[in-house]
């Protein structure tokens, strides 16, 4: 057989989300070439963002934890190269979230633990004792997760001990009989798609320790983690393509990857493959005949969390003030029930927040509200597709049934900021139809495979996979959201780099 | 008599990037241009290449404030073949994008940025006789009203184009090797224009690969329609007022129609046999710049970027000169301009040979070797690490016959 003479990448990574950007990031900072392909027009996965009269909004990320000096994602962004290009503000220190409830009462997160802890008292002062338990539970878990700390240590990068079993509504029931107390704890599960039953502990702690160490807001748009990642990596001599769409793979005899084909016929030649894409769509691109059934039947078989109706409005200028913090509404007695809703009182839980955007500052050129919607409900309309990249047409019922959706979010948000739709310039929204062709995965789901602590290695997925030169990145490997999906890219290299070494260039950052 | 520094023969593209580059260095530059502006002219689609040289010429931002017809890329396609190439998935480092432009506007917007730098453009003169020597050049030339006028200077850049002024005189020229071809054109109305046709250049390979079309939108809502193709057919198409090129864009299949009911601007025109090369690019006084020194084939759209790649670099060595430095103009220009023109005539070849054609028309496509043809086609030729280059008289050869293979071979 005679080899053309097209460039073989040492590394070709499918999919340009944050997992794929920063493992291409650390692997071509390691001399390596890679090159990342991905299918939309605008990279970054979650990370992308829109632009509606003006406006621009973010799709996936609003806010972001463990920022502070010395945290674990302010080293992995140094270690990345692109903190200080970061355009960030910080939230408000006393209260960065408010859980709010149909009674009107409101109750502060802020910052630090201890500010956090001392915050909580004032509403709950005899409840002193179960505040610190559960802050010192949190502390405790997370200490489990070496990666999480920048520390290296056993062999299992993914899960360590017996923490993976207990459940988040459970431990914090178990904590106090005061209800409200436990909403609150709880009250911002929307983050993680929280699940009475199924949720573990260790998704709520790890995502609650990364707030409380620094909530901050990306000014301007979100987009900014890609596109700084994106010159990055083209700095390290990296290859970023956009418009590619990554549909099948070749074989060599020894059952290696070779090269993946595109949509457009164009093959692109590598030594390893990562994927950053959902494992599910994975098997579907690389072939049901290259992995064990027992796998595919797994992975397959895998509960995806919720998707979600995203709504964006827009403020005439000068009249809705910036909020420098968001709110997590609950229209029930029960902030696990919100996600198991009756389409009469839809939606029952929904987080507010309002984009920073430096043009107007003091104003809030927009807001972003955000409520659970089963990928059933736009099932219906399932087999049209449509990204910038692929224009394509939906039917006038699906806009017929946004315009409803985004009449009853607004009807809600009047209960929480009365006069607000006379301030509204205009109302868009994204269903689980959108999030699933931007993200590509198959029903929109947010944050990938479903944790469960019932049965937690049932969830584990891997970042090796049958075919030798495969590897799997993103949401579903550690945890979704920017610190997850990092940690998860982290393991994905650990295959290829020195884990000991790759650590320490992250401390010594 | 009138002294300068420089006299640049010529207002086209060539001219005012030498021109202008020399001015911006200090020289007293004057232009004596034939024709008077604006004027017709073919060359209509740009390549990235030649924005580094407008940009270092100081030309490129009169040019953006035209807002002619962006270029992103441009599409090949033979029957239902199609293969699109996006300069922005290019392997050199360089300009994502270019222009289409009417020569007309784009060659006046030149020459007015170059005079407004200070570079005394003169048109409607034509060059009668040169006289050259070590120091001091002696032109002849004839203004709009008739008199006859003599200018010294002490360097003589020729960028005179299908004029060949130095060339003719100084009996340089030198028969072209390739098969004598022809083009006839017109701007159309472009109503049907798609969206993904709006932008770039479209080229359809037709007749066995030995005729195609070119459709160049302009932001107007133009297009240009030229068919290239042997000598012989292309004056069939001419006769009678072109007669058959209007029924041929209007009925070719592969166009679907887009220009069915398409009112031409004017009635087509047409050249023949405009491949030619010289016997050198330089002489005692004076050097040859864009294509006054070798035209190969419209198919690349590489004229106007060798245009000014040709005259940024002529100017470059005439600034040397005229510092008092001894040019080696043999080794730094002639053969640097040569080598681009060479990797331009392997790709040239290709095309009508069909090995282009086979490698960008297969069913399966290695990104990288895309990127790196993409890089040619943008019209960095002069990139070495780039194999597609580097190789250029052997790859396309090669890799056409190895595809050739591997689709027989799927094929049984």
């Amino acid at each position: 057989m005679q080899t053309s003479p097209g460039k073989e990448y040492d590394f070709v990574i499918i999919g340009s989300g944050l997992g794929g950007l920063a493992c291409a990031n650390i692997l071509a900072s390691e001399g390596f070439s890679v090159v990342v392909l991905e299918k939309n027009h605008q990279i970054g996965g979650h990370l992308q963002v829109y632009s509606r009269d003006k406006s621009i909004y973010d799709t996936g990320v609003h806010y972001v934890g463990s920022l502070n000096e010395g945290e674990n994602l302010f080293q992995f962004f140094r270690y990345f190269g692109i903190l200080d290009k970061l355009k960030i503000k910080k939230m408000d220190e006393d209260r960065f979230d408010v859980i709010r409830f149909d009674d009107g009462c409101e109750y502060n997160y802020a910052q630090g633990f201890d500010n956090f802890k001392s915050t909580l008292l004032t509403y709950f002062p005899e409840e002193e004792a179960a505040i610190e338990t559960y802050c010192a539970k949190i502390l405790e878990i997370c200490n489990k997760f070496p990666l999480y700390n920048l520390k290296v240590s056993g062999e299992d990068y993914q899960m360590d001990g017996d923490v993976t079993g207990i459940n988040a509504h459970d431990y914090i029931a178990s904590l106090t009989e005061n209800i409200r107390l436990r909403n609150v704890l709880a009250g911002s599960n929307l983050l993680y798609a929280g699940v009475k039953e199924k949720t573990p502990f260790y998704v709520h702690a790890l995502i609650m320790k990364s707030y409380l160490s620094g909530a901050y807001k990306f000014i301007d748009g979100g987009s900014q983690i890609a596109i700084q990642m994106s010159r990055t990596i083209r700095q390290h001599g990296g290859k970023i393509f956009k418009h590619k769409k990554v549909v099948s793979a070749h074989y060599n005899d020894a059952g290696e990857i070779t090269d993946v084909v595109l949509e457009n016929g164009e093959t692109v030649k590598g030594k390893q493959f990562i994927s950053n894409v959902h494992p599910s769509v994975t098997i579907d691109i690389f072939g049901h005949e290259r992995f064990l059934n027992v796998y595919k039947n797994r992975i397959q078989s895998l509960e995806n969390s919720i998707s979600t109706f995203l709504v964006h409005v827009s403020f005439h200028e000068n009249t809705f003030e910036y909020l420098n913090y968001n709110i997590y509404q609950h229209h029930n007695d029960d902030v696990w029930s919100g996600i198991d809703y009756e389409q009469e009182s839809w939606p029952q839980t929904y987080f507010i927040c309002t984009p920073y955007i430096s043009r107007t500052g003091k104003y809030a050129d927009s807001m972003s509200i955000m409520t659970y919607m089963n990928a059933e409900e736009t099932a219906q309309w399932s087999s049209s597709f449509k990204t910038v990249a692929e224009p394509g047409k939906r039917e006038a019922d699906y806009e017929q049934f946004k315009i409803e959706k985004e009449a009853r979010v607004i009807k809600r948000l009047e209960e929480v900021f009365p006069g607000i739709s006379e301030k509204i310039k205009m109302v868009h929204s994204a269903t689980p139809l959108t999030f699933r062709d931007y993200i590509g995965n198959r029903d929109g789901s947010l944050y990938g495979v479903m944790k469960n602590s019932n049965s937690p290695a049932r969830t584990q997925i891997n970042t090796k996979t049958r075919i030798p030169n495969l590897h799997l990145t993103g949401q579903n490997i550690s945890l979704h959201g920017i610190l997850g999906v990092t940690v998860s890219a982290f393991i994905t290299c650990f295959s290829f780099v020195d884990k000991d070494k790759l650590v320490q260039k992250v401390k010594n950052a | 008599m009138k002294k300068v520094d420089v006299v640049v023969i010529g207002a086209g593209p060539a001219g005012t990037v030498a021109a202008s580059y020399l001015k911006k260095q200090g020289y007293d530059v004057t232009i004596l241009e034939k024709e008077k502006f604006p004027r017709f002219q073919i060359g209509e689609s740009l390549l990235p290449c030649c924005m580094e040289h407008l940009e270092e010429a100081g030309l490129l931002e009169a040019v953006k404030a035209r807002n002619f017809q962006k270029k992103t890329g441009a599409a090949f396609m033979r029957g239902e073949k199609r293969c699109e190439f996006f300069f922005s998935e290019q392997f050199t480092d360089g300009w994502a994008w270019t222009w289409q432009v009417k020569r007309a506007d784009f060659d006046s917007t030149l020459a007015e940025a170059t005079r407004a730098k200070g570079v005394e453009v003169n048109f409607e003169c034509e060059v009668l006789s040169v006289t050259c020597s070590a120091t001091v050049q002696t032109l002849e030339y004839k203004s709009a009203d008739g008199n006859i006028h003599n200018i010294e200077a002490r360097f003589i850049i020729d960028s005179s184009g299908y004029g060949r002024v130095l060339p003719r005189l100084f009996d340089l020229s030198k028969p072209s090797s390739f098969t004598p071809r022809g083009a006839i054109f017109s701007h159309l109305e472009d109503i049907n224009r798609t969206e993904e046709a709006s932008n770039n250049i479209f080229v359809h390979s037709f007749d066995n690969n030995r005729s195609w079309i070119w459709a160049i939108p302009f932001s107007d809502g133009l297009t240009s329609v030229g068919i290239v193709g042997d000598k012989e057919k292309i004056i069939e198409l001419a006769e009678n007022d072109g007669e058959q090129y209007k029924t041929f864009i209007r009925e070719f299949e592969d166009l679907n129609g887009r220009f069915k009911n398409s009112e031409l601007k004017f009635e087509p025109r047409h050249i023949l046999g405009y491949s030619i090369g010289v016997k050198k690019m330089f002489g005692e006084g004076f050097v040859l710049s864009g294509n006054s020194t070798e035209f190969l084939d419209p198919i690349f759209s590489s004229g106007v970027t060798f245009a000014t790649a040709s005259g940024l670099l002529s100017a470059k060595m005439t600034q040397k000169h005229l510092q008092g430095e001894i040019v080696n103009w043999q080794k730094d220009y002639e053969e640097v301009v040569q080598g681009g023109i060479n990797v331009f005539r392997s790709y040239v070849s290709g095309w009508y040979t069909g090995d282009f054609q086979t490698i960008v028309f297969a069913k399966e496509i290695d990104m990288e070797i895309k990127n790196q043809i993409c890089s040619v086609l943008a019209g960095y030729v002069w990139d070495q690490s780039n194999p597609f280059v580097k190789k250029h008289d052997t790859i396309l050869p090669t890799l056409a016959k190895v595809i050739k293979m591997k689709e027989s071979r799927g094929a049984e």
